[in-house]
């Protein structure tokens, strides 16, 4: 029988291998000048989506968890995208085991993108969420028994980093740090302090075309009153 | 207290008259805006150590370029010695206003009060399976202070610090000598309350009605 620290060093490996085919597509990418392809020079009224199946860490349980993500980020601004992401998740636990057997979750927010459009694109986001959990916990004759769903309101802010390759195209990498706890019907509460780790392949294309040109700075006005 | 008063109602009063200059910023009133947050909750009463975080998300909606209001809804848990958790439900309303003209939010820090009032739902159960459940609801009245930082004059990042006073019965989860839990409920707990922090961020959707510019001879 498969051992869960078996299980996940398989599937540690497994993305350490596909973090490697992305690295690598993105450096053939770079090699053949994909950048001389046009990219938007605008970011505003632009929309950015990505599927993936994304890896996580929860920190206090040291186990490894897997989700399926999606995100979708509209440009509001240049700088600022407001995005939201639902995941769900896969139990990775063994059957005989207790612990977090289900942990979606919705987040919603903004990301803040700190250069002018180019083909890099850094950021971060603030993007708080509400879970909806459930545990398994061992009753005192020592059965196994489901919490029932409860919903646990989650702090989230993630660091991450896209490179356009086309007016269609992104690479990206993202990490999200979570922290929450769920308490239902579990004898003790459950953290779900998290790292959630997303990588791959985006599209963004434009939906509509901003009246006015959003200036990269904002020229203040002069200034006539002290307070 | 007394310092409180000395250096906060001179403040008050010197931010209250300075608007009466000429003004060069478009008016603000009309500003909808639409937020997302995370709020912590600290000393709150059952386990003054205990420390319960949230979600929610509010809109708001300025009436004036010194006044602002603000729509909220919060979702908090707060674990009670780790033998029982509270989760509450916050729906309501405050007013913000700034302290410093806003200049159309070109200033990079805008400090503000805020006061308002909300309904806050709250529920303690004991953790485990068939655990005692004790809930009530009350209004509750909640003031402080925050400030945004405005890294464009549409989109801000704000922090805010209130204390929330619950009016009304309180309901509470207390530890027995023998070190098991169960649910009080007191009448009239008086100042029953706890602080709340809230980390936000809010971005300016639209201006729903254009305000007059009105020219205001300087003094």
């Amino acid at each position: 029988m498969e051992t869960q620290t078996e299980k996940s060093k398989s599937i540690i490996k497994y993305y350490w291998q596909f973090f490697q085919g992305l690295a690598l597509c993105l450096l053939v990418l770079m090699a053949f000048k994909t950048n001389a392809q046009d990219i938007w020079e605008e970011r505003r009224g632009c929309i950015k989506f990505q599927g993936d199946l994304a890896p996580g860490y929860l920190l206090k349980q040291k186990q490894v968890s897997a989700y399926v993500d999606g995100d979708l980020g509209v440009f509001v601004e240049d700088r600022v995208e407001l995005t939201g992401a639902l995941w769900a998740s896969f139990d990775l636990t063994h059957p005989d085991e207790t612990g977090i057997k289900a942990n979606h979750a919705l987040f919603t927010g903004v990301n803040y993108h700190f250069l002018k459009p180019s083909h890099w694109d850094p950021f971060i986001g603030f993007t708080p969420g509400v879970g909806l959990v459930r545990g398994e916990y061992k009753d005192a004759n020592g059965q196994l028994v489901k919490a029932p769903f409860a919903a646990a309101p989650l702090v989230s802010a993630s660091v991450g980093c896209a490179y356009y390759v086309g007016w269609l195209f992104n690479f990206f990498v993202k990490v999200q740090y979570v922290y929450g706890q769920t308490f239902s019907d579990l004898p003790v509460p459950d953290r779900l302090d998290e790292l959630k780790f997303l990588a791959g392949l985006g599209f963004n294309f434009r939906a509509w075309r901003p009246k006015l040109h959003d200036k990269w700075k904002t020229k203040t006005p002069a200034a006539t009153s002290s307070l | 207290m007394i310092i409180i008063q000395r250096l906060l109602v001179p403040l008050l009063v010197l931010c209250a008259f300075a608007p009466l200059k000429a003004q060069d910023y478009a008016p603000q009133g009309g500003n909808f805006s639409f937020g997302v947050r995370n709020t912590f909750s600290l000393f709150s009463d059952g386990d003054p150590h205990g420390f319960g975080y949230g979600a929610g998300a509010h809109v708001r909606l300025q009436i004036i370029d010194r006044v602002n209001t603000e729509w909220f809804g919060d979702i908090l848990t707060s674990s009670i010695l780790n033998k029982a958790h509270r989760t509450d439900y916050h729906i309501g309303w405050s007013v913000m206003y700034y302290i410093i003209n806003p200049r159309g939010f070109t200033r990079k820090f805008t400090p503000y009060v805020v006061a308002g009032h909300c309904f806050d739902l709250a529920r303690i159960k004991i953790n485990g399976p068939g655990g005692a459940l004790g809930s009530r609801v009350t209004a509750a009245v909640q003031a402080g202070f925050g400030c945004h930082y405005n890294i464009t004059p549409k989109f801000d990042i704000s922090l805010c610090a209130q204390y929330m006073i619950h009016l009304g019965k309180e309901v509470d989860a207390e530890e027995d000598p023998d070190g098991s839990m169960e649910i009080v409920t007191h009448k009239n707990a008086g100042w029953e309350g706890h602080l709340l922090i809230s980390l936000s961020a809010n971005y300016k959707i639209a201006q729903l009605w254009k305000p007059k510019q009105k020219k205001v001879k300087a003094l």
